[in-house]
C-alpha cells in the first residue's frame, strides 16, 4: 500500500512538474500576444529545462550554494505532495496524510529558505537584496492570506485540507469563494504576491537587480531550481483550488480550476507597473487584510 | 555580667583624662582613647553575649547611689539595651579605626574627647531608666555631636552644625518641658514607676500632651519629614566618621528610647502618629534620593528613609490590638533592620570618605580599582537595598508579613519605597562599577563591617530557612548554594573553576535527581539541571578573562532555580526568585552594559516586590489549588514572571541585558532563566486563579504574548548586533510560550511546555554559537562579519539547524510547538491572536535569514581571513544540542509523552487533546501531522535528488569568492560586494510607524517625571535654618491637633 502510494505520488509529481512547465509556457505565450508579439512556443519551458540540464559546465560558490537547488526541488515537490489533487481518490491524494494545512504552510518555506541561503552564499549582492525583498514581501502577503486561512479553519472546524474541501461539497455556492467572499478576495490578492506578479514583482525585479536571488545560478543547478519553481507554483494553484474552489472531483476539473487560478495573476501582471517594496508590504497589510478581516470578524461573531 | 555603669563611668573618666593627657603626649592620648573604646566594646559585648546565651536572665537594674527607683536615678539594661550598647561601641571602635587609618581630624584632642562623649551619651540614652536622666544624656550627645560636626574644616559642616544646634535645642527643650510636666503630673521621673502608675488607667489630655512633647522632641531627633533638613545637611557636611556614628548608632539610641516612651506612656494613638510620620518620611525620602547627585546627601536620604521605616514598624509593634505573633515578627524585623542599617550605612559613609569627589559622577571606576573596596561597597549596598542573603532582605519579608491584612496599603507603601531604593542605590552602584580603575583611599573599617554583615547573614539565613522556607530538599539546596560560593576561591584559574563548577553541578544533579518527578516541578527541575549542565560546559572558551565571581554566581543562579522549581510555598518561590534575580544581576553586571544591568535590576525588583505584595494578599502561602481570591494577587504575582519573560511592555530591559551580558552567561539567561517566568505563570494559573475565574486575565495575557511575539520579532529584524538580535528573538519566542500557557487547555500547555524545552535547545544553541563567533571574530556587529561558513562550517551547520527549528519549519523539532499552538488557538477560538502569532512567525523568517546571511554567507571580510572554528567546548555543546533538535523533529512524542505525564496530574488536563495514529501521526480534533513521515520524506528525497544531481550534473568548477557575474566589473575587495548593512531598510520604510520606540519612551518618561517631582519636592529643604524651625512649629501644631483632644 505504502509503495503504491509512493508510486502514484511520484507520477503525480512528474505530472506536476510538467504541468508547471506547461503553464509557464502558456504564460509567456499569453504575455507575448498581449504585447502583440508572436512569442515562443508553449513548450519553450521544456526546451529551456532540457537545455539547462544538458549544459556541460557549471560554477559553484560553496556547499550551501551547491545544496540549494536540492532544497528548492524537494521543498517544491514536498509542498506539491502535501496537497491532495482529488480528495478521496486513492491515486490522487498524494501524501496528504503527512500533515494538514498548518504543516503545509510551514513546509512551504523550507525550499525558499534553502534557496535563499544558497543564493546568499554566492557572494553576489543582488542575491541577498532579492531575498530580503522576498521575505519582506512575504511578511506582507502572509497577513491577508493567514486571515483568510484562519477564517476557513474556524468556519469548517478543521485544519486539514481534505476537511476544508469536504466542507465545500454540494454545489458551486458552497465553495468558499462564495460562502466567504471577502476572505477569498484577500487570499486571491495575496496570491499575486506569492506568485510575484506585477505590481508585486519586487523579488526578481529584472531591470533592477538582474533576477535577484538566482543571479549566480546556471546550468544543471538552474534546471533543478526551475523544476522546483514550476511544481511549487502548481502546488499553490492546487492549494487555492482546494481552499476556495471546492477542490476537484477528477483530474479534468483539477486542470480547469487550476488553470483559471493561474490566469488571475497572469492577467494582473501584464497590466501593472512595479511597486516599491514598502508600497507592496503596506498594500498587503491594508486592503486585502481589511477584506479578510471582514470575514474574520463575521466568523468570530457567528461562531 | 558587668555593671553597665562601669561603661559610662570609665568612658566619662577617660574622656576627661584624655583632655589632660593629650596636652603632654598625643600618642599616649590616642592609645588611651582607643583602649577606652576597646574596653567599652568588650564589656558591652560581654553583656550582650550574656543576654543572648541566656546567662543573664533578667534585665539589669542599676540603682545609682543605692537609692531605690522613684527617688534615685537608675539604669535599666535589658536585651535590647545591651544589644544597642554593643552596636554603638562596635561602630565607635570601627570609626576610630577608620580615623587612625585615614588621619585624625584637627584639633585632635577635642575630637577624641567629643567622640567618646558622643558614644557615651548615646549609650546613656539607651540605658537610662529615668526621664530626667534621659534629658541629660540627650544633651551630652547633642553637644558632643554639635562640636564634632563643627570640628570638620569644611564650611558646609560649620553651617550644618549651627542648624543642628538650633533644631537640636528646640528638640531638647521639648523633651525637657515634657519631663518637667510629667513630673508635675505623676510625681515621678522613673520610667517603670510612671508606667506602673499610668497602667491604672489615669488618662487625661494633659498627660497626652506631655507624652506628645517628649515624643515630638524625639521625632525631631529621629529626623522625620519635614523636620530633617538639618540632618541631611549634617550628613552631607560632617566628617564621615562622625556621621557613621550618628546615623549608625546614636540615632538608634533615640529610636530605642522613642519606642520605650511610647510603650511606657500609652496615652493616645501612637499607632497613627507612627503611621503618619514614619510612612511619610520613608516614602518621601526614598523618592527624594531618586536624582540626588551628592553621594553623602544620597546616603543621608537613605538613612532618613530607613528611620521612617523603623518608626512605621514601631507603630505596628506597639499596637496592642494586633496579634502577638505578628507583633513579635515585627519586633524581629525591627532588630534586623536596625542591625542592617547601622552597619551597612556606617560602612557606606566610611567608604564615601575614601573617594575625593562628592558628586556621584566622580565615583566612576572606583569598583574596578580595588577588590577590597568593591567587596565592602557591594556588600553594604546590597544589604541596605534588601538583596538576599543579607539581613535587610529578610527584614523586609518579616516586616511585610507582620502587617495585618486591613493595613495592606502600608505594604504597598513599603514596597514602593523599597523599589525607589533599588532604583537609586543601583544607579549609584552602576556608576561606581562603570569605567576603568580610579584610585581610592585606604579603608580598613568598611571591609571589617562588611565581613561582619556577611557573617551575621549566616545565622539569619539559617533561621529563616528553618522557619519559613519550605522545599523538600532544603539541606541539599543550602549545601549546593554554599559550595557554589566556595568556587570563588579557585579564582586564580578559570580552567580550575570550570572543572570545579562542573563537579559541583554533577553533584547537584546526583543529589537532586530523585526529585525529578512527573509533575510540573520535576519537569522544570530536569530542564534546569540538565540544560544547565550542557550550557555550563560551553562556558570555557580558552583564555578570555572572566571575573572570579562568574562561576559562583552562575552556580547560584542554577541552584536557586532548582530551589525555585521545587518550592512548595509561595514564600520560598519568592526567596529563590530573588536569589536568582540578584545573582543574575551580578552576572549581567560583569558584562559591558552596566546601564543594562541597572535597568534589569530595577525591573526585576519591581516584579519581585509586586510578587511579594501579591503573596501577602493570599490567605495561604502553600502552592495548592484553592478558591479564587480576587484578581489582584494574581496580577501582582504574575508581574514578576512577566518581567522575567520580558513580556511587552515590560521588555525594555531585555535587549541590552541579553546583548551586553557576558557571552558565557547569555545562553543560560535566555535558555533557562526566562523559563522560570513560564513556570511561575503556570503556578499562578494553577494555584491563584481557577479555571473559570481567570479567563479574562488569561485572554489578556494571551494578547500580551502575541503582541510581544509580534513586536519583538519586528525589532529583531532591524537589529544589527548579533546578540541583541537573538535577544529580541528570544523574548518574542517566549511570547509564544505565554500564549500557549494562557490558553489553559491541554493542547495549549502541550505547546507551551514543548516550546519551553525546544526554545532552550535552539536558543541555547544559538547563543552558544554566538559566543563562539564573537570569541573568534571579536565583534558582535553583524555588518562586520560575513562569509564565515568557510571558516566555521560546524558552527554554521549548527546555527542553520537551530534557525530552522526556531523558524518552526518542519521537519526539525521547532514545528511541533507551532502546530500544537495554532491547533490549540483555533480550537479555543482565539482567532485574532492566531493571526497575529502567524504573522509574527512569518516575520521571524526575516531575521532568521539575516542571522545566517550576515554571519556566514556573502563575502568573507579580509580581517576575518584567519578566523578558526569555535573552541572545542563550544563546538561540543553545539553537537550535543543538535541531537535533540533532529530526534525530536522525527519523534516529537519523545517529549510530548513526558509532558502529558506531567499534565495528567493537573485537574482538567488529563486528556492531552490529541492522539497518535499510525498513518496520520499526531491527530488533534482539527487536523493531523506526521512528523516521522515528513522527516523520512524530506531526508530521503533530498538524498535522492542529491545523488541524482551528482550523477547527472555538469562539470562543476569551484570559483573564488570575488568571481561573480557583476556587470562586467571586476570587484577587488569583499567590501565592494558584501551586502551586510541595512539589510531590511526597504522593509523599515514600510513599518516605520510600528517600530517607534513608544514603550521605552514611556518608561523613560516615568523615570524622568518621578525625578522631576522629587527635585521639586526637595525644594522644601531651603537650607535656611529659619524655615527648618518653622517646620518644627508646623509639625508641633499638627501633632497637637491631630493626636490630642486639644481644640
Amino acid at each position: 500500500m505504502m509503495w503504491a502510494k509512493i508510486f502514484y505520488a511520484f507520477l503525480a509529481l512528474l505530472g506536476g512538474i510538467a504541468y508547471g512547465l506547461f503553464l509557464g509556457g502558456v504564460s509567456r505565450k499569453i504575455t507575448a500576444r498581449m504585447q502583440n508579439r508572436r512569442g515562443p512556443t508553449i513548450w519553450q519551458n521544456f526546451i529551456d529545462l532540457w537545455k539547462l540540464f544538458r549544459k556541460k559546465t557549471a560554477i559553484s560558490h560553496g556547499v550551501m550554494f551547491y545544496l540549494a537547488p536540492m532544497f528548492r526541488l524537494v521543498g517544491g515537490a514536498g509542498t506539491f505532495l502535501l496537497v491532495p489533487i482529488v480528495v478521496g481518490s486513492p491515486y490522487l491524494s498524494n501524501f496528504s496524510f503527512g500533515g494538514d494545512l498548518i504543516v503545509l504552510m510551514y513546509f512551504m518555506v523550507l525550499g525558499c529558505l534553502g534557496m535563499a541561503l544558497g543564493a546568499a552564499e554566492s557572494g553576489h549582492p543582488h542575491a541577498p537584496i532579492g531575498v530580503t525583498r522576498g521575505l519582506s514581501q512575504m511578511a506582507g502577503y502572509e497577513l491577508p492570506f493567514v486571515i483568510s486561512v484562519v477564517v476557513l479553519m474556524v468556519a469548517d472546524k478543521t485544519t486539514s485540507i481534505e476537511g476544508i474541501v469536504r466542507a465545500q461539497q454540494g454545489g458551486i455556492l458552497h465553495w468558499h469563494l462564495f460562502t466567504h467572499p471577502f476572505a477569498a478576495a484577500a487570499a486571491f490578492i495575496s496570491l499575486l504576491g506569492m506568485m510575484g506578479s506585477y505590481p508585486f514583482q519586487v523579488v526578481l525585479a529584472p531591470q533592477e537587480i538582474a533576477i535577484g536571488p538566482p543571479t549566480e545560478y546556471s546550468s544543471t543547478f538552474l534546471s533543478y531550481m526551475f523544476s522546483g519553481r514550476s511544481v511549487f507554483a502548481v502546488a499553490k494553484y492546487l492549494l487555492f483550488m482546494n481552499l476556495f474552489l471546492g477542490g476537484a472531483s477528477n483530474l479534468l476539473w483539477a486542470f480547469v480550476k487550476t488553470f483559471v487560478i493561474f490566469l488571475w495573476p497572469l492577467f494582473i501582471t501584464n497590466v501593472f507597473p512595479r511597486f516599491r517594496l514598502e508600497q507592496s508590504v503596506l498594500f498587503f497589510w491594508t486592503w486585502p487584510s481589511l477584506l479578510g478581516l471582514i470575514d474574520l470578524v463575521r466568523i468570530y461573531l457567528v461562531r | 555580667m558587668v555593671n553597665p555603669i562601669i561603661i559610662i563611668g570609665v568612658t566619662l573618666a577617660s574622656a576627661f583624662f584624655i583632655g589632660i593627657l593629650q596636652v603632654y603626649n598625643r600618642i599616649w592620648a590616642r592609645v588611651f582613647f582607643f583602649l577606652t573604646l576597646a574596653f567599652d566594646f568588650l564589656v558591652s559585648g560581654l553583656n550582650f553575649y550574656g543576654f543572648i546565651t541566656g546567662k543573664i536572665a533578667k534585665p539589669i537594674l542599676v540603682k545609682i547611689g543605692g537609692f531605690p527607683p522613684p527617688i534615685g536615678i537608675n539604669l535599666l539594661v535589658g536585651k535590647a539595651e545591651a544589644a544597642l550598647g554593643f552596636l554603638i561601641f562596635t561602630i565607635a571602635l570601627l570609626g576610630a579605626i577608620h580615623w587612625f587609618v585615614r588621619g585624625l581630624p584637627q584639633p585632635e584632642g577635642k575630637a577624641l574627647i567629643l567622640f567618646l562623649l558622643l558614644s557615651l551619651g548615646a549609650t546613656g540614652i539607651s540605658f537610662t531608666g529615668d526621664f530626667f536622666n534621659l534629658f541629660v544624656f540627650v544633651e551630652i550627645t547633642s553637644i558632643a555631636a554639635y562640636g564634632l560636626v563643627a570640628s570638620s574644616k569644611d564650611e558646609r559642616a560649620l553651617e550644618a552644625a549651627f542648624k543642628y544646634m538650633v533644631i537640636g535645642s528646640i528638640s531638647s527643650t521639648f523633651i525637657l518641658l515634657g519631663v518637667v510636666f510629667l513630673y508635675k503630673a505623676t510625681g515621678s521621673l522613673n520610667m517603670l514607676d510612671i508606667a506602673g502608675k499610668l497602667a491604672g488607667g489615669i488618662s487625661s489630655a494633659v498627660l497626652a500632651l506631655i507624652t506628645l512633647m517628649i515624643l515630638a522632641g524625639l521625632l525631631i531627633e529621629l529626623e522625620v519629614f519635614p523636620v530633617n533638613g538639618w540632618a541631611l545637611d549634617v550628613y552631607q557636611g560632617a566628617d564621615p566618621v562622625v556621621v557613621a556614628l550618628l546615623a549608625g548608632a546614636a540615632v538608634k539610641a533615640f529610636y530605642l528610647v522613642f519606642v520605650k516612651t511610647a510603650h511606657y506612656l500609652p496615652l493616645f494613638s501612637f499607632f497613627h502618629l507612627a503611621l503618619l510620620f514614619g510612612g511619610m518620611t520613608y516614602l518621601v525620602s526614598q523618592f527624594f534620593a531618586w536624582r540626588q547627585r551628592d553621594v553623602r546627601r544620597l546616603l543621608g536620604y537613605s538613612s532618613v528613609a530607613q528611620l521612617g521605616l523603623l518608626i512605621l514598624a514601631a507603630g505596628f509593634f506597639l499596637n496592642p490590638s494586633f496579634s502577638s505573633s505578628s507583633r513579635l515578627m515585627m519586633g524581629l524585623a525591627m532588630v534586623l533592620l536596625v542591625f542592617n542599617h547601622s552597619f551597612a550605612k556606617s560602612s557606606l559613609f566610611l567608604l564615601a570618605d575614601n573617594v575625593k569627589e562628592r558628586e556621584i559622577d566622580g565615583w566612576r571606576g572606583v569598583l574596578a580599582s580595588n577588590p577590597v573596596f568593591k567587596f565592602s561597597f557591594s556588600t553594604s549596598v546590597f544589604s541596605i537595598a534588601g538583596v538576599p542573603p543579607f539581613p535587610g532582605f529578610w527584614a523586609k519579608i518579616l516586616l511585610i508579613f507582620a502587617i495585618p491584612r486591613n493595613y495592606s496599603w502600608v505594604v504597598g507603601l513599603v514596597l514602593l519605597g523599597a523599589l525607589a531604593e533599588v532604583v537609586y542605590y543601583f544607579r549609584f552602584y552602576r556608576i561606581a562599577s562603570e569605567g576603568e580603575g580610579k584610585k581610592v583611599g585606604r579603608n580598613l573599617a568598611s571591609p571589617l563591617i562588611s565581613s561582619l554583615i556577611l557573617i551575621a547573614s549566616v545565622p539569619v539565613v539559617w533561621g529563616m530557612f528553618t522557619d519559613k522556607i519550605h522545599i523538600p530538599v532544603k539541606p541539599e539546596i543550602l549545601l549546593l548554594l554554599g559550595i557554589s560560593l566556595l568556587v570563588y576561591f579557585l579564582g586564580a584559574s578559570r580552567l580550575l573553576q570550570w572543572i570545579a563548577s562542573l563537579g559541583v553541578l554533577v553533584y547537584g544533579i546526583y543529589s537532586l535527581y530523585p526529585h525529578i518527578k512527573p509533575d510540573l516541578h520535576g519537569f522544570f527541575l530536569a530542564l534546569v539541571l540538565f540544560g544547565g549542565a550542557v550550557l555550563l560546559l560551553a562556558t570555557y572558551p580558552g583564555s578570555k578573562k572572566l571575573s572570579s565571581s562568574f562561576y559562583p554566581a552562575y552556580l547560584v543562579v542554577l541552584f536557586s532555580m532548582a530551589g525555585l522549581v521545587l518550592s512548595t510555598t509561595w514564600l520560598s518561590v519568592f526567596v529563590f526568585w530573588e536569589i536568582m534575580s540578584w545573582a543574575s544581576f551580578l552576572l549581567i553586571n560583569m558584562g559591558k552594559g552596566k546601564k543594562a544591568a541597572w535597568i534589569y535590576a530595577v525591573f526585576s525588583a519591581a516584579g519581585a516586590y509586586a510578587m511579594l505584595g501579591g503573596i501577602y494578599l493570599l490567605p495561604s502561602l502553600s502552592l495548592a489549588p484553592g478558591k479564587f481570591y480576587g484578581l489582584l494577587p494574581a496580577v501582582l504575582i504574575s508581574l514578576a514572571f512577566l518581567v522575567k519573560m520580558a513580556t511587552s511592555p515590560l521588555h525594555i530591559w531585555a535587549r541590552d541585558a541579553y546583548g551586553e551580558s557576558p557571552d558565557e552567561f547569555t545562553p543560560l539567561l535566555s535558555g533557562i532563566m526566562s523559563k522560570m517566568g513560564v513556570f511561575g505563570s503556570g503556578l499562578v494559573f494553577l494555584y491563584v486563579l481557577t479555571a473559570l475565574s481567570g479567563a479574562g486575565f488569561r485572554y489578556l495575557l494571551g494578547w500580551a504574548g502575541a503582541l510581544t511575539a509580534f513586536f519583538m520579532t519586528l525589532l529583531a529584524v532591524f537589529q544589527d548586533d548579533l546578540k541583541k538580535l537573538l535577544a529580541y528573538s528570544s523574548v518574542g519566542q517566549v511570547g509564544y510560550i505565554l500564549i500557549g500557557l494562557s490558553l489553559f487547555t491541554p493542547l495549549g500547555w502541550n505547546a507551551a511546555l514543548y516550546h519551553t524545552v525546544n526554545h532552550f535547545i535552539f536558543k541555547g544553541l544559538l547563543f552558544v554559537a554566538a559566543a563562539g563567533i564573537i570569541y573568534r571574530v571579536g565583534t558582535s556587529y553583524l555588518p562586520h562579519m560575513g562569509g564565515l561558513i568557510r571558516r566555521m562550517p560546524l558552527t554554521f551547520f549548527a546555527t542553520l539547524l537551530a534557525i530552522i527549528a526556531l523558524a518552526g519549519i518542519p521537519p526539525l523539532s521547532g514545528f511541533a510547538a507551532k502546530w500544537l499552538l495554532y491547533s490549540a488557538l483555533i480550537e479555543k477560538g482565539w482567532i485574532f491572536i492566531t493571526v497575529v502569532a502567524f504573522l509574527a512567525s512569518t516575520l521571524a523568517f526575516l531575521y532568521c535569514f539575516k542571522i545566517l546571511h550576515a554571519v556566514f554567507l556573502g563575502q568573507l571580510q579580509e580581517e576575518n581571513e584567519n578566523v578558526k572554528e569555535a573552541p572545542w567546548p563550544i563546538a561540543l555543546v553545539e553537537v550535543i544540542l543538535l541531537i535533540p533538535l533532529g530526534v525530536l523533529g522525527a519523534f516529537p512524542n519523545l517529549l510530548l509523552n513526558p509532558i502529558n505525564k506531567v499534565l495528567s496530574g493537573i485537574p482538567g488536563m488529563e486528556n492531552p487533546g490529541f492522539h497518535y495514529h499510525k498513518a496520520l501521526g499526531i491527530v488533534s480534533k482539527l487536523g493531523h501531522w506526521n512528523a516521522f513521515f515528513l522527516m523520512v520524506f524530506f531526508v530521503g528525497s533530498f538524498l535522492l535528488a542529491l545523488v541524482f544531481f551528482a550523477l547527472t550534473s555538469a562539470r562543476i568548477r569551484k570559483v573564488g569568492q570575488l568571481d561573480v557575474g557583476y556587470s562586467g566589473e571586476v570587484p577587488r575587495t569583499p567590501q565592494d560586494l558584501h551586502f551586510g548593512y541595512g539589510l531590511y531598510d526597504h522593509f523599515r520604510r514600510a513599518v516605520k510607524w510600528l517600530i517607534y520606540p513608544l514603550v521605552s519612551k514611556i518608561w523613560r518618561g516615568i523615570y524622568e517625571w518621578i525625578g522631576a517631582f522629587a527635585e521639586m519636592g526637595r525644594r522644601i529643604y531651603t537650607g535656611d535654618v529659619n524655615t527648618y524651625a518653622a517646620y518644627v512649629i508646623l509639625i508641633s501644631i499638627i501633632i497637637l491637633y491631630a493626636f490630642t483632644g486639644v481644640k
